[in-house]
């Protein structure tokens, strides 16, 4: 308590819902004697206008500086009430609440136990109240400028959408040319867009825009600086270049690996992977012998993932149509999960494409003299055991992290997850952003993501970024969890512990520092602070504990 | 004044998450779901802000029980809060029949913001607990002193 | 500069995080709602976490229908349809219809007396929807409103404390010029009385997907119709109106596998003992993370491949479930106390005929019809785009990208 409070309580009565079972007026009475107390009112409907503005005058007449609300939830009313309070030159975090009628008055039956709690909580308000500091909000500045990590069909879109939202953008690529995966792909079936057209109609897209910047062969260094305004040191062929960025976007894409000890088998001129056939139908030169017979096989290096189902379906009717033949699929469980895919999966069948499901039996694969053979046991044939041989057997890949995640990772400093790909914020709350404001990640390198999923989260990143960094300024609560410096004995605990990387070390003060952009107000590093150097203000130790005093005191 | 077993009203301390168990509290009021009268909610951000030192403190200041209400594991908004929660709660129980206090005193639940039903069986249950300890041996002392 | 305005037509999670992302943005929203309160479907779902989170995403559903409802950029209009939109991308002119709400939701605090005096009985003729509702208003059940039926009861309109209650109030025309549209007008779950020998409706013990989700989210646990008892061997039914060509829906459905798994998991945390089995065409089982959720699945519930066609009642509290059994080559019956029937999503009823107005093309299955797949926020009519289950089948988190992806095609429209 650095002033004397004089505070404001101010009941409301909710129509006239709250005062049916709690005794607002004899509540009144007591709050009246209590000697901060300056001012208590008794209002029929508080946030109403009328009531409103009548609390922001009393707030300005009898110079309150403390306001209590006794009534409803602080969801919906909090931001009505600090409104208010900022208009009559109030500081609005000098509030606080007391939810007598969601969480006392309807759900405790019986007038007097009702109030005796009612009383309780506001008492409990207005102890904390006393500890309330005032929280400053300003704008800073947010770099409109976006790096993107990535030229790969997320990345390229991504580049395009917010190019044409008007960000300067400098997009990234490791390798001589942009487009990733897509020159790996034969086609987008059903999609009539070859991977060849999509690329080329991308690059001309990123060719015509002046404000995307292109760096082939060109990696990123290091990081500095803030959220919003990120410093850059980039290395193209070996030369040093330094940007300034208000968001980074990663999207590296992923990598495919072929689990020998899931299949027990190597891979050899018959046994492919599905990128490697993508390849020999792309050029038709490959081909020593048409295969006749063709398998692909599903569900053993990865049970859970779409897009091998969805390159078994497109390759296998694409084979069908080139090659004539017999084209088998064999899976544990079709995965149809996105849009079309029913629709491919009925025009392979009836293309004549035979599909084959193990269930939990695994297929037995033994190559011999150039055939494959696979025996399985087929749940739709009543288990019967079925053998085939094929000439050209296509397995399914496991996706992985690329190797370089773990270097981007501690130069980007955020986090990865239990399977090595880039870490959402939060599993299912903001997909394609990191743990650290400014910092997001979009396609392959977060999920397992087929093409078309992987450009819409390109997207969805130009969105991401284009909505923190539009106006080029944001609204910040400077200093709500405050270091003091004087008790920080820099362990670094805050900084380990904080969930979004927003602490850092100000030398000069030699002490923890929050990046107020950054922090989300979640409050962990001032549990975790072991010198209880840190307090968040709302939450502070003396708040918390101001409203434990209440427990016991009779009412 | 001697407490029996049917007048004696538990108070418990419930830290709330305000992303989930606060609102799962008004949830629970909208749907008038009555529930025990000696819950106090203590509005939290999350409830890894929760310190071993407010739940001490709430002890100390005549809770009977502790309730921490946390996000479901794995959805917590700020990732790790739930987590670090967890950890507080298992670590102070390691000391607290130490210090003469049953450790059925402090639990730890995970709800969401849309279990009403479940914040209102949750806190129920502790009280029922509380209710089958008697008051907080502090207490009893406090008042015995 | 004046700020860009978009009119964005449905309030469920896809519609509400379009017009949030737009807000967010710096445009002023028109959110039409045709229902007394946003949130659609997604809103009735309950949380399906045990100890620890089951992924549903429920639970974005009410913290982002509340940033709407205080949004001040983003005005509400509920009981509204949009009727007419003339004009082109830049420069729409929109008409829509205020039908009357009887509860004005700026007056309406949620107090709760007009119900607690509505002489209607088991259910109130006027009631909250359910808690967390937006805007937080009460709203007037018409069929069952003894004013609204013709009688002369004006008892909560005269109790309402705040004046909120107004039974005379007509429908009113309101006239906005918008710059673009935004569509998510959502679905309709699959009526499974369609499917008369699988007894919904017949039988008390067969409930649906959407009847589980109402239930949990109401009482936080399933007690059997018939008796009240907890269930103890539950079948969930899948695929029931999704992928069946005979009923014009090829196409799967992508939300019921992981909702019956989450209901298993959750049903079997309240009471371990209950056996679970599921019944299913191919599970649907990829998705980050989502593969480890099914191996734990795989402990305690049983998957058999085959859908039944026919169930029946054999006690009041048994029912009979056959089905083909794909690994012996036979037909089984097998009883279970409790069956959920797994039902899909299916374009709304009424699409067509908003399509109509809109001068949008309706695509495969009835569904609004993306420009390509790559660009499936985009309608042939240039200034409007689709977002969320209007578009086709998508979950929560699904929805809530393709209404991020059609505020962005909205915003770029606008620069």
């Amino acid at each position: 308590m650095v002033e004397d409070t004089k505070i404001g309580v101010f009941l409301c009565d909710c129509g006239e819902v709250i005062s049916r079972n709690i005794d607002l007026s004899g509540i009144r009475s007591n709050l009246e004697k209590i000697s901060d107390v300056g001012h208590v009112t008794l209002s029929h409907y508080l946030c109403s206008q009328k009531e409103i503005e009548l609390m922001g005058s009393e707030i300005s007449e009898k110079g309150l500086n403390r306001v209590v609300i006794g009534g409803c939830s602080p969801q919906f009313c909090e931001v009505i009430f600090m409104e208010a309070m900022e208009k009559s030159g109030l500081n609005p975090y000098l509030l606080s609440i007391a939810n007598i009628r969601d969480q006392c008055g309807w759900v405790h039956p019986g007038k007097t136990r009702a109030t005796s709690k009612a009383a309780r909580q506001i008492k409990m308000a207005i102890s904390k109240a006393r500890f309330l500091e005032p929280i400053k909000k300003e704008t800073v500045s947010i770099n409109r400028d976006v790096l993107i990590i990535g030229g790969g069909i997320s990345g390229m879109e991504a580049a395009i959408e917010l190019s044409e939202l008007d960000h300067k953008v400098t997009l990234l690529e490791r390798e001589k040319v942009l487009g990733g995966r897509l020159h790996q792909l034969y086609s987008l079936y059903p999609l009539e867009l070859t991977p060849g057209a999509l690329l080329a109609e991308k690059i001309e897209a990123i060719n015509k825009r002046a404000n995307i910047e292109v760096l082939t062969t060109a990696e990123l260094l290091k990081i500095e600086g803030h959220p919003g305004n990120f410093v850059a040191k980039i290395q193209r062929d070996g030369s040093p270049i330094t940007r300034n960025f208000g968001a980074i976007v990663v999207a590296t894409g992923c990598d495919t690996q072929f689990p020998t000890e899931r299949y027990g088998l190597e891979l050899s001129d018959n046994i492919i992977t599905q990128l490697q056939f993508e390849r020999m139908l792309k050029s038709q030169e490959e081909w020593d012998k048409i295969p006749q017979k063709i398998g692909f096989m599903l569900d053993i290096s990865d049970e859970y993932s779409r897009i091998s189902t969805i390159s078994a379906l497109r390759n296998g009717l694409a084979a069908k149509r080139r090659f004539g033949g017999e084209v088998y699929i064999f899976c544990k469980n079709l995965k149809l999960d996105a849009p079309g895919l029913e629709g491919l999966y009925r025009e392979a069948r009836d293309e004549g494409v035979i599909f084959f499901k193990f269930g939990d039996g695994m297929p037995t694969i033994s190559p011999a003299h150039g055939q494959i053979n696979i025996q399985l046991e087929d749940l739709y044939l009543a288990r019967e055991l079925v053998t085939l041989s094929c000439d050209l057997l296509v397995v399914d890949e496991k996706i992985i992290p690329q190797r370089d995640f773990e270097i981007l990772k501690s130069i980007l400093n955020i986090d990865l997850d239990s399977n090595g790909f880039y870490q959402q914020a939060n599993v299912h709350l903001y997909p394609v952003s990191s743990i650290r404001k400014g910092i997001f990640s979009a396609g392959s390198c977060r999920a397992d993501l087929d093409f078309s999923d992987a450009l819409a989260d390109g997207r969805a990143a130009a969105q991401a970024v284009h909505q923190l960094s539009y106006s080029g300024k944001a609204w910040i609560e400077v200093e709500k969890l405050v270091v003091d410096a004087d008790k920080c004995a820099l362990c670094l605990t805050c900084i380990r512990s904080c969930p979004h990387h927003a602490i850092e070390v100000d030398h000069e003060k030699q002490a923890a520092k929050v990046i107020d952009l950054a922090c989300q107000g979640c409050g962990i590093c001032a549990a975790e602070c072991p010198a209880k150097a840190i307090q968040h203000k709302g939450y502070t130790d003396n708040e918390i504990g101001a409203q434990l005093e209440f427990l016991e005191e009779a009412i | 004044m001697p407490e029996d077993k049917n007048r004696f009203s538990p108070k418990i301390a419930a830290f709330c998450c305000f992303h989930s168990a606060y609102l799962a509290a008004d949830s629970a009021g909208a749907m008038r779901k009555s529930y025990s009268d000696g819950v106090y909610i203590i509005r939290v951000p999350c409830a890894g802000k929760v310190e071993g030192l407010h739940i001490l403190q709430a002890f100390e200041k005549g809770a009977d029980g502790v309730l921490i209400l946390a996000c479901p594991q794995e959805s917590c908004h700020y990732i790790s809060g739930n987590i670090r929660a967890k950890k507080r709660v298992d670590y102070i129980l390691r000391f607290l029949e130490e210090i003469g206090i049953e450790p059925e005193r402090l639990k730890l639940f995970n709800l969401a913001s849309n279990q009403a039903p479940r914040f209102v069986q949750v806190v129920n249950e502790m009280a029922e607990r509380i209710k089958d300890l008697g008051p907080s041996p502090i207490k009893a002392g406090v008042i015995g002193r | 500069m004046e700020k860009k305005r978009v009119l964005v037509i449905g309030g469920g999670i896809a519609g509400v995080t379009s017009a949030l992302e737009l807000a967010k943005n710096g445009r002023e929203i028109f959110l039409v709602e045709r229902e007394p309160s946003i949130g659609g479907h997604a809103a009735s779902f309950c949380c399906k976490a045990t100890d620890v989170c089951n992924k549903c995403s429920v639970c974005l559903v009410p913290e982002r229908m509340k940033e709407v409802g205080i949004h001040p950029q983003i005005s509400l209009l509920t009981t509204s349809e949009v009727r007419e939109i003339n004009g082109e991308a830049g420069d729409f002119r929109v008409k829509i219809v205020r039908k009357t709400r009887f509860v004005d939701p700026d007056r309406c605090t949620a107090c709760g007396i007009c119900s607690e005096v509505c002489p209607v009985e088991s259910p109130k003729a006027i009631s909250l929807p359910y808690p967390g509702v937006v805007p937080p208003a009460f709203v007037v059940d018409k069929d069952r409103c003894l004013r609204l039926q013709g009688q002369e009861c004006t008892i909560c309109q005269d109790k309402c404390p705040t004046q909120a209650i107004d039974f005379d109030q007509g429908p009113q025309e309101i006239d906005l010029d918008v710059e673009a549209t935004i569509v998510a007008n959502g679905f309709d779950v699959f009526d499974a009385r369609e499917k008369a020998p699988l007894g919904y409706g017949k039988y008390p013990n067969v409930l649906t997907g959407l009847d589980m989700e109402e239930r949990l989210l109401k009482d936080g646990a399933i007690l059997l119709p018939s008796n009240g008892r907890p269930p103890q061997d539950v079948a969930f039914i899948q695929c029931v109106g999704s992928r069946d060509e005979h009923i014009g829906n090829g196409y799967c459905s992508k939300i019921c596998c992981k909702y019956a798994m989450r209901f298993s998991r959750l049903l079997q945390y309240q009471n371990p003992e209950v056996k679970v089995t599921v019944f299913y065409m191919d599970l649907q089982n990829a998705g980050k993370g989502f593969g480890d959720f099914y191996e734990q699945c795989k402990e305690n519930i049983r998957f058999v491949q085959g859908i039944p066609v026919e169930i029946s009642q054999v006690s009041p509290d048994q029912l009979a479930v056959r089905y083909e059994d794909l690994s012996q080559g036979k037909t089984v019956e097998e009883s279970h106390d409790l069956v959920v029937l797994s039902v899909g999503i299916t374009p709304r009823k009424d699409a067509r005929n908003l399509a109509g107005i809109l001068g949008v093309n309706l695509g495969d299955f009835g569904f609004f019809d993306g420009l390509t797949q790559i660009e499936n926020t985009s309608t042939n009519r240039e200034g409007i785009f689709l977002a969320g289950c209007c578009q086709g089948p998508r979950d929560i988190p699904e929805s809530i990208a393709h209404g991020t992806l059609a505020a962005l095609r909205a915003v770029r429209t606008l620069t």
